[in-house]
């Protein structure tokens, strides 16, 4: 087993609480008379460290989300495996198990007014996974609790947060409610999927801070999905670049936003915002479209939208390229 | 350079059975030809009910309570629906938000970009496809999709067939509603290197509405930054970010972490907004304001100051009442 471990060019470390190893995913759509294959995770290593912040990035289609859903369970992985705390997880669990693994495990979900069913209180929302996981015992306790995990939440008077319906609350409310929902089971690892792109942007930075927070006090790790390259840096710890299913590049926050090496984080970094840096816009000078995910290139994702694109990109897959102790880039620019 | 629209005091809102939700509150503003003016603020600030109200498109519930809009010499409000009409898409046009749901799914790309021209010139049908093609051309989307359904096109194509049909009289004013925001940054970016390729082509004016501030300031020549209904800061977009002087302007630009520099805890802005159904005395951003002087901005409305040519805020920081309490 370890053997096996060491031949893979990935930042598998034991001491981390989530490794993730050559995770694939495909879907089947259609109907039966022309059924393509989506091919939405291609293979992916990755490995989130105790307290620690992933940022994992990319644009709509790339499987960010479908990674966040293989982890915590939602999907059956197509290849690969899961590492938690170093234990495998199998691909099939029954209940008993998959509460287990829940336990350590969940998940924020990106829009607020969807996660939260309409028709319970705050209160019954926030003591379904306290009853489920018997977390607590007895009424009273339960109550208390929930007072405790709103006012973790910030959203105080506790008292009168139990008793509303999501419909009395703002988005940034309904997401700190999403959040504690979460923080119920006293989790390992949140998987945090987008849970500030549907919120107002005066509201964005309060859930961000409220994150960190918990994470500082509770001894959290988050793997954070966002679309916004600016936001990733402001939360993580590491960043990883996703490209059409595929890690492109993984590495510490900064060294990725100051100094990206993969051709695609560089095009993301010049396509965001950045007045902080000259109010005049980069030029791109790459356009292209979002790849098709039904039909994998022979060789790099990328290369059809790629400046510095060579023959060679476009016959064989790069591989994950180790250049320092924890930044990988996949890319042939680059010593291979 | 010359004025191409003028509004003044305009106010328009929601008239429900049990309530009136006053959105938009006195808002005066200029645009000259060949103008950027971004709107931004956070969403139910009123942005978008002002875009409506000024292209006549409020429908109800929605109402111009009253105000002013002078288009090109023509005031738009005085104007019956008939001849608003025959105004709308050739003198000046509209980009939504959700263009993807503006196509209609089951007509042909064609037929969309034919129809709006169709309805204001006799173009002849031979010339009406070469139009098209060229329109296509201008947004960067390959002519051969004129034969596509919607659902052919992928998202960010959607949104430039519709600003090549926003463009397609050549209108002098386009009024975006966020027409960037549902899309990917890199297509976002490359949707907006267009716009203002074309812009500078053609010299149409654009008010562009968003709430991404960062974005606004390096793409607009002057911003406008609404809160609660009202403009509370209008200023060169440079000026602007260099120095804003309303602290909502101030907590929204901190808002934003920046992509480049150090990772340093940021704050937003403490709070929500004020409900539009109450009359509210005083500065709308009291409840809010870190700087806010009690006994002074609880009580009078603030009114613009000119602090240098083109930038105006609403604030008493800047204002006699301020200083005087503050002495």
């Amino acid at each position: 087993m370890t053997k096996k471990v060491n031949q893979v060019q990935s930042d598998y470390k034991v001491e981390n609480i989530l490794n993730v190893k050559g995770l694939k995913k495909e879907f089947k759509i259609g109907s039966f008379t022309n059924v393509r294959t989506v091919h939405a995770v291609n293979g992916v290593d990755l490995g989130i460290g105790q307290k620690e912040v992933l940022g994992l990035v990319g644009e709509s289609g790339s499987g960010k989300t479908t990674i966040a859903r293989l982890i915590a369970k939602l999907y059956d992985p197509t290849d690969g495996k899961i590492f938690l705390n170093g234990k495998e997880i199998p691909h099939k669990m029954n209940r008993k198990a998959l509460l287990n693994y829940r336990k350590d495990v969940q998940m924020v979900f990106q829009d607020p007014f969807s996660s939260l069913n309409p028709l319970h209180k705050v209160g019954y929302t926030l003591s379904r996974p306290l009853k489920v996981h018997k977390i607590v015992n007895g009424n009273n306790n339960i109550k208390e609790k929930i007072e405790e995990l709103l006012e973790e939440c910030g959203l105080t008077p506790a008292k009168d947060f139990t008793n509303k319906y999501p419909h009395e609350l703002s988005g940034g409310q309904m997401q700190r409610v999403g959040i504690a929902r979460a923080l119920a089971v006293n989790p390992k690892l949140i998987l945090a999927d987008e849970p500030t792109s549907m919120l107002d942007v005066s509201i964005r930075l309060d859930i961000m801070n409220l994150m960190l927070d918990l994470k500082e006090k509770n001894g959290l790790s988050y793997l954070f999905i966002t679309h916004d390259l600016a936001g990733a840096h402001y939360m993580s710890d590491r960043i990883a670049i996703m490209y059409a299913g595929f890690l492109v590049e993984i590495g510490s926050s900064d060294d990725v936003i100051n100094k990206p090496m993969h051709p695609y984080t560089q095009l993301l970094k010049k396509a965001t915002p950045k007045p902080e840096s000259g109010l005049e816009p980069e030029k791109l000078d790459i356009t292209g479209e979002v790849p098709d995910l039904t039909k994998l290139l022979p060789g790099c994702q990328f290369a059809p939208r790629c400046p510095f694109a060579k023959q060679r990109c476009s016959e064989e897959p790069p591989k994950m390229l180790q250049i320092d102790e924890n930044r990988f880039v996949r890319c042939f620019l680059y010593k291979h | 350079m010359k004025t191409l629209l003028k509004v003044k005091d305009f106010n328009a809102g929601y008239v429900l059975t049990s309530q009136r939700i006053h959105a938009v509150k006195n808002v005066t503003f200029k645009l000259d030809n060949g103008e950027f003016l971004g709107i931004a603020g956070e969403s139910g600030c009123g942005k978008s009910t002002l875009a409506l109200g000024i292209a006549g498109l409020l429908n109800p519930p929605g109402e111009v309570f009253s105000g002013e809009v002078e288009f090109d010499g023509k005031n738009l409000l005085k104007m019956k629906n008939d001849s608003l009409r025959k105004l709308r898409w050739k003198e000046f046009s509209i980009v939504f938000q959700s263009s993807m749901n503006v196509l209609n799914p089951v007509i042909k790309i064609k037929s969309q970009m034919f129809d709006a021209i169709q309805y204001h010139t006799n173009m002849p049908s031979n010339h009406l496809e070469e139009r098209a093609k060229e329109l296509l051309e201008l947004v960067n989307v390959s002519p051969k999709y004129l034969e596509a359904y919607p659902h052919q096109l992928s998202g960010g194509m959607k949104q430039r067939v519709v600003i090549a049909m926003a463009l397609s009289l050549n209108p002098k004013l386009i009024i975006m509603d966020e027409p960037t925001t549902a899309l990917d940054v890199v297509v976002q970016r490359n949707i907006l290197q267009e716009i203002d390729k074309l812009r500078k082509k053609f010299g149409f004016s654009i008010i562009f509405i968003t709430h991404d501030l960062s974005l606004l300031v390096e793409i607009s020549d002057t911003i406008a930054i609404m809160y609660a209904g009202q403009i509370v800061e209008k200023a060169p977009s440079t000026k602007l970010y260099a120095k804003p002087l309303h602290p909502y302007s101030y907590g929204l630009m901190h808002s934003f972490p920046p992509l480049v520099g150090k990772r340093q805890r940021l704050h937003g802005i403490a709070g929500h907004p004020p409900d539009l159904t109450e009359d509210i005395e005083g500065c709308p951003f009291f409840e809010r304001c870190t700087k806010r002087i009690n006994g002074v901005c609880d009580k009078a409305k603030p009114s613009f100051i000119e602090i240098e040519p083109g930038h105006i805020v609403a604030c008493h920081l800047y204002d006699e009442e301020g200083e005087s309490s503050a002495k």
